[in-house]
């Protein structure tokens, strides 16, 4: 089971799944994000993207400055659907 | 001080909020709670230590950040579901429900999941169930009522207000570099709105007893009372139309930002944004990092200061900075008893002046110290410590606690300088990173017409914050209204006092 | 069934280039990769798929994977029906599980124009052998409980319609391509296309350059650009087009749904979120993919006109990517005539992830058979010139056309959905 220390809260992505990622070729941070869903979660990188890119750097054997950081979208944070729908016709 | 060892019968809070007391609900129990307060104060203080179950291993979570940015504390409340309670006022015979597990978050029969966790490790879902098909499509039914948690209420949800509003210049974020921001942009001559994601100004200061240093009139002051005097400047100003409980959730490529609230949502237009959102801070990765208990040491402040309440008997600190030396003051001046306070530096020759007080107060402090691991799993029962380095279980050593506060990195809190840098190619480049943004010196421009200042820009101290602040708002609003002798001048003289600060630090 | 992975499989960045390939693929996306494996699996050798970034970081992984055959028209119902029977099998092929779910889909229609464009389909579906059928509104609230069905005239459900899940099917794809031999190279940017007396010869990339006779196109929101490599200009035109995604929620919603008279569709995904998009006719083209708050709101609006219970649930986020669009709306598939062994995937305009397998098979077909298959045929990309032009546009989602006296909802800011011409 290696590692089971918890990087992301919102998925239970553990290191040992960030490895296991990363052995099987998603070594992108993109990629790691859509094949472990670390970073889509609720907290959408708030609380685990600096451990995820650490990890991801010591795995890869890279500076973590020079790792592609995932693409931040709005909402900063999720926004309901019925405040959006405010005003205005369908 | 003697401190009972269960913390529900002694009663975590440490004064009473001066509002109305209410009843609410919670999975069927009726609660007293007192009206506005956050609802996870209001369970916490009823004795609910689990709040939700993870995702995928149903292990339970407790309060952590306390700030509205992690998953721990999401419940259902009135049937809208993922409510974060930490940021959710309490209102009278509110209906609050726990999301995740079976039947409940405090007694999950899915926890077992947890002890299967070799049966599904990241990326399972792609490799069971190739073949036959009628066997995924009976998995993915059964995959689907274990995922998805958040129930929707049938009745609709109060009807929302849009307005629009435009301005010279959007401060997003009311903490001290927002303050100065949004008092500088309108001392240059700016009509300026202010924005502040939660129910009063401060941010960070708001938890801040100890006196401050902080440039000009306001030096010494407790953190809490520069907020105060600050605020009052903004609410009586003409020129700033402050908003509270108002977040900016996007700024977008035709310059609006996007802001909600509470039954309210904003399209904003202003020529100028300054983002002063502050910064999240990182947790510890160990094992047993996610367990209840286990609380980011800004989470703790808040539960100290802003909602009062104590989050146990016995603490042990672990912190990478003086931020964490400094929480453990006030849990010991809290009543709290502070075990040990672990800290990852090294330093032997040079003791934090709140190490040296702690030590003196009897806590013992140690250097060169990490956490390994925290013994317990519905709730801490104490955290192993070791050296930091190559861990050495030999010389780890067990300390019996109901809570530990992890003090790690801070952050900065910039997604907003990230949407309005995004040209929309699929990769971005390192090097154009805007999560590192390069910032101007003058104007502390990130990009556009977007400027950061205060822990957004960087994570620094007060001092820093409230000049980058100053800076931001006089660049922007000279830009706007034209340079008056006043402004120009208070400009170069807050440029010149925040270069010597990088002088002095670079020097050290 | 389970058990951990040790080794890399998925092919990463940095292998050296051969100095020539039978067959070169611009695009490492679905239709790419599923064109390679195609090929490969019909005894080609020596064939490279170079993609500028990660692979599926186009539209292949960013578009929301609704899968269908029940359209107006036979050259479409068919390609999509060979589809679906390939979708059906696909996991199976690749070893890999794209999450190709069968939860059916719905088509839902609110004016007397659409019912209408309904009515008439059914049958011509049927007929090629599409199980769809015409539901009235209490059936299809009996099927999708928590749809508002006030003002909906009919809808047609098509139960053989679903999801999948577009990353694995370009993971799946790739990996079953490598394994029959395919070179995959992503961080590998096509910079140039060499045509010599008519045909083609080499290609240049970022990271050197390749001989070959035969280049596919498969670039997407870029087949524009890619063409123009080869000095050929191609009838389609990139768009902008967002998405958004809600956090999960208890299952609400079986079918996938699209309301098509205003353009909005969604579905639910395993993980309980639901995914979908909400566009306006009358969009202007343009390569940028960043957000607006615009989409998000008239998205809300829509969602919350259909399923009123979703006014308490929250968007999580929202993106963009790029659609090809040609102007009869359907797909260039084959040989261009201006140059020989330049072949076109591409134009699909939001329909490329559901028409992947039988697309890229039926062009590998036609690539080593040297015979154009009866169901490829109509794709030609010739047929603009010889006005053989489809006429699919009614049951589908039509961006391109401009709109005519669209009244502006109160404060909007139209400004917010991208404008930039010229590539960026």
């Amino acid at each position: 089971m290696g590692d089971r220390r918890i990087v992301c809260f919102c998925l239970d992505v553990t290191v040992e799944d960030l490895a296991e990622a990363v052995r099987e070729g998603f070594d992108h941070p993109e990629l790691l994000k859509r094949f472990t869903a670390v970073l889509m979660g609720p907290c959408q990188g708030k609380l685990c993207a600096p451990n995820v890119l650490r990890i991801l750097a010591e795995l890869t054997g890279q500076p973590e400055e020079a790792l592609d950081v995932p693409t931040l979208r709005p909402p900063v944070r999720p926004i309901p659907i019925g405040l959006l729908a405010a005003g205005g016709e369908p | 001080m003697t401190a009972p060892t269960d913390a529900r019968r002694r009663g975590v809070r440490l004064d009473l909020p001066d509002s109305r007391r209410v009843s609410i609900r919670y999975d069927g129990r009726h609660l007293p709670a007192f009206e506005g307060e956050p609802l996870a104060a209001a369970l916490y203080a009823a004795g609910v230590r689990i709040f939700n179950r993870s995702l995928k291993y149903h292990r339970p979570r407790g309060l952590f950040c306390n700030a509205g940015y992690c998953p721990n504390c999401l419940v259902r409340v009135d049937g809208t579901p993922h409510v974060r309670a930490c940021t959710e006022p309490v209102r009278d015979r509110m209906e609050v429900e726990s999301e995740s597990g079976w039947p409940s978050a405090r007694f999950d029969l899915l926890a077992v999941l947890d002890q299967l966790g070799f049966l599904f490790p990241t990326g399972f879902q792609y490799r069971y169930f190739t073949r036959p098909r009628w066997l995924y499509h009976r998995w993915e039914w059964l995959l689907r009522r274990l995922a998805g948690h958040g129930r929707l209420g049938v009745d609709p949800p109060s009807p929302a207000q849009r307005s629009s509003l435009t301005a010279d210049v959007a401060v997003v974020g009311g903490g001290p570099a927002g303050m100065a921001a949004a008092l500088a942009a309108a001392r240059a001559g700016a009509c300026v709105l202010l924005f502040e994601a939660e129910s009063a100004l401060g941010g960070g200061l708001r938890t801040e007893p100890r006196p401050v240093r902080a440039p000009a009139l306001y030096d010494g002051l407790p953190g809490v009372e520069l907020v105060a005097r600050l605020a009052t400047e903004i609410e009586r100003h003409p020129a700033i139309s402050c908003h509270r409980r108002a977040l900016a959730f996007g700024y977008y490529a035709d310059g609006r930002l996007g802001v909600a609230g509470p039954g309210t949502f904003l399209s904003v237009h202003a020529e100028r944004i300054i983002v002063a959102t502050g910064s999240y801070e990182r947790p510890m990765v160990f094992d047993g990092c996610d367990r209840p208990g286990v609380f980011l040491a800004s989470g703790v402040r808040r539960m100290l200061h802003l909602w009062r309440i104590r989050p146990g008997a016995a603490a042990v600190v672990v912190t990478t900075s003086d931020y964490g030396l400094a929480v453990a003051l006030d849990l010991l001046n809290a009543g709290v008893t502070v075990r040990a306070v672990a800290d990852t530096r090294d330093w032997t020759s040079r003791e934090p002046d709140e190490a040296r007080r702690l030590r003196q107060s009897g806590v013992t402090v140690l250097p060169g110290h990490a956490v390994l691991s925290v013994a317990g799993r519905r709730s801490i029962r104490a955290a192993i410590l070791a050296l930091t380095g190559p861990a050495d279980r030999a010389t780890a050593w067990k300390v019996p606690c109901d809570h530990l506060v992890v003090s790690g990195e801070f952050w900065p809190a910039n997604e907003l300088v990230f949407h309005a840098a995004y040209r929309g190619s699929h990769v971005l480049r390192a090097e154009a990173h805007p999560m590192r943004p390069q910032i101007e010196r003058e104007g502390l421009r990130a990009v556009g017409p977007v400027h950061i200042a205060g822990n957004a820009a960087g994570v620094g101290d007060l001092v820093k914050a409230l000049l980058e602040g100053t800076i931001a708002g006089l660049s922007a609003g000279i830009a706007l209204r034209g340079a008056t002798p006043g402004a120009a001048w208070e400009l170069e003289d807050a440029v010149r006092a925040l270069a010597a600060i990088h002088e002095a630090s670079h020097g050290r | 069934m389970s058990g951990a992975c040790a080794a890399r499989w998925l092919p990463g960045g940095g292998s050296p280039l051969r100095r020539g390939y039978q067959c070169v693929i611009v695009g490492g996306g679905c239709h790419g990769l599923s064109l390679a494996y195609n090929l490969a699996r019909r005894g080609m050798r020596e064939i490279a798929v170079f993609e500028k970034a990660y692979l599926g970081s186009g539209a292949s992984g960013r578009n929301t994977a609704l899968i269908r055959s029940a359209f107006g028209t036979p050259e479409w119902i068919r390609l999509h029906q060979e589809s679906i029977r390939l979708w059906e099998r696909l996991s199976d092929e690749l070893d890999y599980n794209v999450m190709f779910t069968q939860r059916g889909y719905l088509v839902l229609a609110y004016t007397d124009e659409k019912a209408e464009v309904c009515r008439r389909s059914v049958p011509v579906q049927n007929a090629l052998g599409v199980q769809s059928s015409l539901l009235d509104p209490s059936e299809v609230r009996r099927l999708v409980p928590c749809l508002n069905v006030a003002g909906l005239r009919t809808a047609i459900y098509q139960p053989t319609g679903g999801i999948a899940r577009h990353d694995a099917v370009v993971w799946g794809y790739a990996r079953a391509a490598a394994r029959l031999g395919v070179e995959i190279h992503p961080y590998t940017e096509v910079t140039g296309i060499r045509v010599q007396d008519g045909v083609v010869s080499s290609v240049l990339t970022s990271r050197g350059h390749v001989e070959t006779a035969l280049v596919v196109n498969a670039a997407g929101g870029h087949s524009a650009d890619v063409a123009r490599l080869a000095g050929v200009e191609i009838p389609v035109t990139t768009y902008p087009v967002e998405a958004f995604v809600t956090e999960p929620l208890e299952p609400l919603v079986e079918p996938a749904i699209n309301s098509i008279h205003n353009m909005t569709y969604f579905s639910q995904t395993s993980r309980g979120e639901i995914v979908g998009g909400s566009d306006e006719p009358g969009t202007p083209p343009g390569y940028r993919i960043t957000s607006t708050l615009d989409f998000l709101e008239l998205a809300a609006r829509r969602l919350v006109a259909l399923v009123p219970r979703l006014a308490r649930a929250s968007f999580l986020r929202q993106w963009g990517g790029l659609v090809d669009i040609t102007p009869d709306l359907g797909p260039l598939l084959g040989e261009v005539d201006e140059v020989k062994g330049f072949v076109l995937d591409c134009g699909w305009g939001g329909y490329g992830f559901m028409g992947t397998p039988a697309g890229a098979k039926l062009l590998a077909d036609a690539l080593i058979d040297r015979v154009r298959p009866p169901l490829l045929e109509p794709f030609a990309p010739r047929r603009f010139k010889e006005g053989r032009l489809l006429e699919e546009k009614s049951l589908i989602v039509v961006i391109s056309k401009p709109a005519a006296g669209r009244a502006e909802p109160p404060g909007a800011d139209r400004a917010g959905r991208g404008h930039l011409p010229s590539p960026g």
